[in-house]
């Protein structure tokens, strides 16, 4: 049945997932260290640059549709990266843009990166140009640029919808390495088929995070991690219980649904307060 | 198809009732058209056989159009198959037109305790209060089924999230894109939906349902487009086919040289 | 990346205090609510946040206007594009504004209609509860009889010439519906026409008016829905949206399905065990979806559902637990305003 207002039972959850995301962005903050593991799409990106940088050619990040907002934050540090490694290595890089507030955000990203690496004057505003706002105009620009600069390398970072498989079909036919990752799952086949290397799901989270080492990404992450922990064994003592119930339906345990659907009013009579508080 | 059949037969058993009306969400737009008109189409079709009153908003601003043109398309083809198919705007639908605000608007319209205030006017801008469809409806509750249609990604979840009331949920019925078909199942295996239309096929397999239940029904796009699907999936299979064999007949040729090295 | 100083110290407020108000009322229990007198605010609130969120179209209409329109007055590289997504712009408002005041037009006088209806009932009601600071009810009566014969008359004026444009363009359903619509509007309007000034002396007369020029008002709209429907204004929205922008969208989509044909040829390789069994099942979804399948198999469909129901559902529910995590720490970020900093002073290896 419908739920309208929160329940104690959804608060404690609620204050379960989001209690460890705090304290872990705290401790990072406080410059602790959180593991993070090395995942395989780090090696992918360094070898992504290096080749481009082999052969010349110019490098390509997208960020796809993303807007500003945390995925955005996420996408910016693996460009960060990018963007100091194809610096220190003087390889050109170009970042088409579909969202005009995101731009000048990863304009100063870019900036930071290419300062950073000492190479400020190698830092091109141009390179970091608006296509469209419109998802098959941006695609269009997209495939042009591919084809005209002849990218080695292809970043496709972010959120992306039913233009993925353009995009990376563009890459694809001028021979670029591709490296693909895409916070929506529905994306990811298109990506598996056509980039060499996918990141699926958190794994942008993650490379983002192991890579710019921020503490606000590296605490969420950790976070969720204890978040997804506390729901499977949620998940599993719910089929205990469950399973249980039907095996022995003459000793029924009160399962984990009803317990998050018990109310306030019944909270509070169990407690001995009437619902006006007396 | 299962999810389709389910789906017909929640249409077909629901009684025209003073106090109950359906909405339909058309949230698609000229991308995705090809797939969630022809769905969108049936269950309006059905809607309108069934008698029973609907009104149609869209989330999506480009899809205003649809809102209109289905309906008046419906009517059309109806009243040429049977002169008794008259339907008359205000009384058997009103169109609501484009209605900003996403999971704020749904969270609105949920919590309203007086729809008719709560969406104000129709497209025409005739006040809702004065249409005969709305005369009786005041909350949700009086919803007797929801069905959205949409190729969007993350649209539908707001409606599971938010188009409910403390122990109510709406029958509700989904018209999605082929690729959001896995995103759907899991939502009606839960029974947070209660109907599918998958894809074109979904549509394709409801139009026949339709049919055989009116005979005079003439074919409509969905069965034809459904079947060049078809053509076009046996073509994807057959490229793969081809693909993989001629990266088998490039192994062979690459073991052939490299005995013939070794001889 | 910080906002510093005043302007983002503010910013964060007004986004922790939005937050806020949502977190508490999905948190606190509908009577605490009710008896907060919050309840009855919400729709309030929320149309509020709606028209701030509205305002964003209006923020990309400014931004539109200020990229391309400097490209186009400076002639910078390419403003021959940027003119053309101007005129665009400025043509499908141009017309869908056009058609949108159109459609208002149509309910016009219906609303007209219904004023005077409910004009009448005001007079009784006001008559029997004795009212007195309203005008005397002679007057008042007179006013509304002859504010009935104006509308009465325009009406019938608008219809003439409504049906001698409708007469030579319409098909013949909607020349059928629009004879008959005619013929209910003339008997309407006579026995609207029937009561006179000095039958309006007793209450009922008064309210059968007012109920004879609400139904005027409502035949009447169905007319010139009609009318709107056959207007050059609609035809030229139609021509926009269905003609052009629907068939080019459509287009632009269709191009996936080439991409879908060249990487299926290209890129679908088997290469080991779980390529092959990913191969399968997408081949089994595929067969078990189209019309033809039992030419194939009769037990494709049913094995497709299996695929669908269980691994499938199993996969999909655990990638939707986890990004609906993430969506929540998200939306937190977002409303305690806890942003990434800059990226360059800490670098991974």
């Amino acid at each position: 049945m419908g739920v309208e207002h929160s329940t104690p039972g959804l608060l404690l959850l609620l204050i379960a997932f989001l209690g460890p995301v705090i304290v872990l962005i705290r401790r990072a903050a406080a410059g602790k260290s959180i593991f993070i593991r090395r995942i395989p799409g780090v090696d992918a990106v360094n070898e992504a640059v290096g080749r481009a940088a082999e052969l010349g050619r110019p490098i390509s990040f997208t960020t796809g549709l993303t807007s500003v907002s945390p995925v955005l934050y996420a996408c910016l540090g693996v460009l960060s990266y990018v963007a100091y490694r194809a610096a220190r290595f003087r390889s050109r890089l170009l970042v088409p843009q579909y969202n005009p507030e995101a731009m000048a955000i990863v304009e100063n990203a870019v900036r930071d990166s290419y300062r950073e690496a000492r190479r400020i004057s190698a830092f091109d505003p141009q390179s970091i140009m608006f296509l469209s706002e419109s998802q098959f105009a941006f695609a269009s620009g997209y495939m042009g640029l591919m084809h005209r600069e002849k990218v080695g390398s292809a970043f496709l970072f972010g959120y992306f919808a039913a233009e993925s498989l353009i995009l990376a079909e563009a890459g694809q036919q001028v021979g670029a390495m591709q490296v693909a990752a895409s916070v929506s799952p529905e994306q990811v086949p298109f990506f598996i088929c056509t980039a060499d290397y996918t990141l699926i799901g958190e794994e942008l989270y993650a490379s983002s995070a192991y890579l710019s080492r921020e503490p606000v990404q590296l605490g969420s992450l950790a976070g969720q991690d204890v978040a997804k922990l506390i729901f499977v064994i949620l998940i599993i003592a719910g089929v205990l219980i469950a399973t249980w119930n039907s095996v022995f339906p003459d000793a029924q345990i009160i399962n984990i649904e009803a317990i998050l659907r018990y109310q306030w009013v019944e909270l509070f009579s169990f407690f001995g307060i009437s619902g006006d508080g007396s | 198809m299962k999810s389709a059949s389910t789906l017909f037969n929640i249409i077909d058993t629901l009684e025209k009732k003073e106090d109950q009306i359906a909405l339909l969400a058309l949230d698609f737009g000229p991308n995705t058209k090809a797939e969630n008109e022809p769905q969108a189409e049936v269950i309006i079709e059905h809607l309108f056989r069934k008698r029973i009153p609907f009104a149609l908003f869209t989330l999506y601003a480009p899809g205003e159009g649809f809102l209109k043109s289905i309906p008046d398309r419906v009517v059309e083809r109806l009243a040429q198959e049977d002169s008794s198919y008259q339907f008359e705007y205000g009384v058997d639908w009103v169109n609501l037109g484009y209605r900003p605000g996403n999971a704020l608007f749904l969270q609105s319209v949920a919590k309203s305790k007086d729809l008719r205030a709560e969406l104000e006017k129709d497209i025409f801008g005739t006040p809702l209060k004065n249409t005969p469809i709305f005369q009786r409806i005041m909350t949700i509750r009086q919803v007797s089924f929801l069905g959205q249609f949409t190729g969007l990604v993350g649209v539908f979840d707001s409606y599971v999230q938010f188009f409910q009331q403390e122990g109510f949920i709406p029958t509700f019925g989904h018209g999605c894109t082929s690729i959001t078909i896995p995103e759907a199942y899991i939502y009606l295996d839960s029974g947070q939906l209660n109907g599918l239309l998958e894809g074109i096929a979904g549509a394709a397999w409801y139009s026949k349902l339709l049919k055989d239940k009116y005979p005079k029904r003439p074919n409509d796009k969905a069965l034809v487009t459904n079947t060049a699907l078809g053509v076009a999936h046996l073509m994807i299979i057959f490229l793969i086919i081809i693909g993989n064999l001629r990266e088998v007949y490039r192994w062979y040729q690459r073991r052939m040289v490299k005995e013939g090295a070794a001889i | 990346m910080k906002e510093q100083g005043f302007r983002g110290r503010l910013i964060r407020l007004v986004t922790f205090l939005a937050g806020v108000y949502f977190f508490l009322e999905f948190l606190l229990p509908k009577s605490v609510l009710e008896a907060a007198g919050v309840a009855d605010l919400h729709d309030e609130i929320s149309n509020g946040f709606i028209v701030v969120g509205t305002m964003a179209f209006g923020l990309g209409i400014i931004n539109l206007f200020r990229v391309h329109g400097t490209r186009v007055v400076f002639r910078r590289r390419d403003w021959l594009y940027s003119a053309a997504l101007l005129s665009g712009l400025v043509l499908m408002m141009t017309v869908t504004g056009q058609d949108w005041l159109n459609s208002l037009s149509v309910t016009e006088r219906n609303r007209e209609c219904r004023h005077l209806g409910k004009f009448a009932e005001v007079i009784v009601e006001d008559s029997t509860n004795g009212r007195e600071d309203v005008p005397p009810r002679t007057y008042r009566i007179n006013k509304l009889h002859e504010a009935v014969e104006v509308t009465i008359k325009n009406i019938s004026l608008e219809h003439e010439k409504a049906i001698k444009t409708l007469s030579q363009s319409l098909e013949e359903v909607s020349l059928v519906r629009l004879q008959e619509l005619t013929k209910e509007l003339n008997e309407a309007i006579l026995l609207t026409d029937g009561i006179t000034a000095d039958d309006l002396a007793a209450d009922e007369q008064i309210l059968l008016l007012g109920r004879r020029i609400t139904e005027v008002g409502v035949i009447f709209e169905k007319i010139l829905r009609i009318q709107y429907e056959h207007s050059t204004g609609n035809k030229l929205y139609l021509f926009f949206f269905e003609g052009l922008f629907v068939s080019l969208g459509s287009a632009m989509f269709s191009l996936l399905g080439v991409y879908i044909a060249s990487a299926a040829y290209r890129a679908f390789r088997i290469r080991s065990v779980e390529s092959l069994l990913m191969m399968l099942a997408a081949v089994v979804v595929m067969l078990g979806q189209i019309s033809f399948y039992e030419y194939v198999s009769e037990d494709l469909p049913n094995i497709r559902q299996w695929l669908l129901e269980v691994p499938n559902t199993a996969a999909f529910r655990a990638i939707k637990i986890g990004a609906m995590i993430a969506g929540l720490v998200m939306a937190f970020r977002m409303w305690f305003s806890i942003e990434s900093e800059s990226f360059s002073s800490r670098r991974g290896q």
